[in-house]
């Protein structure tokens, strides 16, 4: 290269970089454009951060995974700094090292979850003291929110309430009165796990063959069960891990659809929604608050594909053909029951409830007049409530126990 | 090419870069380093265009409405602070919360962010929803800068971002509005609002000169 030509290319060099320099710093701020893709992400139990002052950078250790925290990891919040015990929720891709580097973690308190029935409260007007809540006991103290913007909080209410745990006591953080549900909710860490039972953050969960379990699980990986209480003891209908890694095993899987066919009777058996084989088990929510299931509803199907076939863990209904009004769902004492069996007309707190194939009830054993029990279902015009759930608590009394 | 052209062809379009820029022509003292490269001297201030963004205020600076008849500034959930803003956790919901803001006329950017968290009992279909929005003074609809849904994880705070820099110049209202269905509600949980606009950085570019041989 000449003399001359060299100046040259130092003058266009000049040049370039005067344009980039000038027109870059006019560019808006770009708002973050869809989520980076990822190899796995899940949340789990927080066990070591970064000593400061290089925080949030380093190796974070994350349900007992090294997760690499770099300068370019979007970490939310860093302030409050992020301690051990916490929980995070993470997305990592994995590096051609074997490496996992995090694209983003989210701290979080490590605030346990739980929806159930109210069997006890203190006689405290402000509600300090200790509650039962889905048969555990929740202390209540002058630090908890309450809230019953969602429902009341007396006996036989619903609550939804998020708790630390403080040795073997659950301190109410907050705590807000909520619709009476089907099924009650425990979210925690796993620190235990077999084939027989499940302990997420302190309460033990009994498993068997029908419960439905999505994720692999680990210790410190967090997890949503939903269960039933039975006796004083709660069965774990479905179980689900707090990791998602597309392409592993029971991978979330989500399709809405029609409903070409259902089992010959009942729920349980086998669905065809949009052409594919939907499997529906004793523990799969059918959640009917849009309408009625029938050949020709509209259904958003979620669970995982199991060879041709697809184990759904909750089937919604969108929308259904069945005549049908509002959902309502109401607890009271049995007033009466069918002559035969259970399918048939039950008076519930004073209402008539038609319960037939379809379904679903919870603590059949227990199903006697003058015991509680709670109800979902449709309203017709007829004022007949035609339940798709019903829930029969553990003990006779004024609510659940 | 000639070496005056080449000096004449710089500055022209460093010139017409810097005039041609509308975000970058501001008059602020600054400095220029020796290879003609802009750099800031002073730290720009950028200015918050939210009244009472964390709640701690209460009701100041916002306005709501609520279908419940509920206060939707609340101690319920707050992310930091004492108070936050807490919309829906009913059936039937519309629930409404919007400040208006003057977007001053010559920022370089501006940027909204806020964070939010849900609980629901929707059994995981998206029924509920909460939509940021900006809206005229009139309550014309500008733009939805971003929707959440019953469907996301619950109890996990997280933050929505958009680049209002296009509202440069403007007054417009930001809006939070939530609404549920007939059944299974969702709580939405909003605090910790902010606008930040920024104004150009200074620029100040410093004649080149091409020497041979050098």
């Amino acid at each position: 290269m000449t003399h001359r030509s060299m100046t040259q290319s130092k003058a266009w060099l000049i040049v370039l970089t005067l344009v980039v320099a000038t027109f870059l710093p006019a560019l808006p701020a770009q708002a973050e454009v869809g989520t980076p893709r990822f190899d796995v992400q899940f949340s789990g139990v927080i066990t070591q951060v970064p000593a400061s002052p290089g925080y949030p950078v380093g190796v974070w250790k994350i349900a007992d995974r090294d997760i690499l925290v770099t300068a370019s990891t979007r970490v939310l919040p860093t302030s409050p700094a992020a301690t051990a015990g916490m929980w995070a929720d993470v997305m990592v891709k994995r590096q051609t090292d074997g490496k996992l580097l995090a694209l983003k973690v989210i701290v979080r308190p490590p605030e346990i979850r739980i929806k159930g029935p109210i069997a006890a409260k203190p006689t405290d007007p402000k509600g300090i003291g200790d509650w039962t809540v889905a048969g555990l006991m929740i202390t209540v103290t002058d630090k908890t929110k309450i809230s019953d913007r969602g429902g009341p909080l007396d006996i036989g209410d619903w609550a939804e309430v998020s708790a630390l745990r403080d040795g073997m006591k659950l301190i109410a953080v907050r705590m807000r009165g909520i619709e009476i549900q089907p099924d009650i909710e425990i979210f925690g860490a796993i620190e235990a796990f077999s084939n027989t039972s499940w302990t997420l953050s302190g309460i033990n969960l009994a498993v068997n063959a029908a419960t439905l379990i999505q994720g692999q699980p680990a210790v410190g990986l967090l997890a949503h069960a939903v269960t039933s209480l039975q006796d004083s003891s709660l069965l774990a209908l479905r179980l689900k891990v707090a990791i998602n890694q597309p392409g592993g095993p029971h991978n979330p899987l989500a399709f809405s659809g029609t409903v070409e066919k259902l089992p010959d009777r009942g729920l349980v058996g086998e669905w065809t929604v949009k052409g594919k084989q939907v499997m529906g088990s004793a523990s799969t929510a059918i959640i009917q608050e849009q309408g009625l299931v029938v050949v020709g509803a509209e259904v958003l199907v979620i669970g995982w594909q199991i060879g041709e076939r697809i184990m759904a863990m909750q089937i919604i209904v969108l929308s259904s053909p069945a005549p049908g009004g509002q959902f309502v769902r109401f607890h009271g004492p049995i007033d009466e029951l069918p002559t035969s069996g259970l399918i048939g007309l039950w008076k519930i707190g004073g209402r008539t409830v038609k319960v037939t194939e379809e379904t679903r009830i919870a603590n059949t054993s227990l199903a006697k007049v003058g015991a509680m029990a709670a109800v979902g279902g449709i309203l017709g015009t007829d004022g007949v409530v035609t339940a798709t759930w019903v829930m029969v608590w553990p003990q006779p009394g004024p609510g659940p126990h | 090419m000639p070496r005056r052209w080449t000096a004449v062809l710089i500055a022209l379009i460093a010139l017409s870069a810097t005039v041609l820029s509308p975000l970058t022509v501001v008059s602020v003292s600054g400095a220029a380093d020796v290879s003609g490269q802009a750099r800031n001297a002073a730290p720009i201030a950028c200015a918050e265009l939210i009244t009472n963004g964390g709640f701690e205020a209460q009701g100041t600076g916002w306005t709501q409405s609520s279908a419940g008849g509920f206060s939707l500034i609340s101690t319920f959930y707050p992310r930091t602070g004492s108070w936050g803003a807490y919309l829906g956790g009913a059936n039937n919901a519309d629930d409404r919360l919007s400040q208006q803001i003057i977007v001053p006329s010559n920022p370089i950017s501006v940027s909204l962010t806020a964070w939010w968290v849900i609980a629901t009992e929707e059994p995981g279909a998206g029924f509920d929803r909460m939509t940021i929005s900006l809206l005229q003074p009139n309550g014309a609809l500008l733009q939805d800068l971003f929707t959440v849904d019953s469907s996301a994880t619950v109890n996990l705070w997280d933050q929505a971002e958009a680049d209002l820099t296009q509202y440069a110049g403007q007054t417009i209202v930001l809006r939070f509005r939530a609404t549920t269905n007939a059944s299974s509600p969702t709580d939405f949980y909003v605090d910790d609002i902010s606008v930040v606009a920024c104004p150009p950085a200074k620029r100040i570019y410093l004649p080149i000169v091409l020497r041979e041989g050098g």
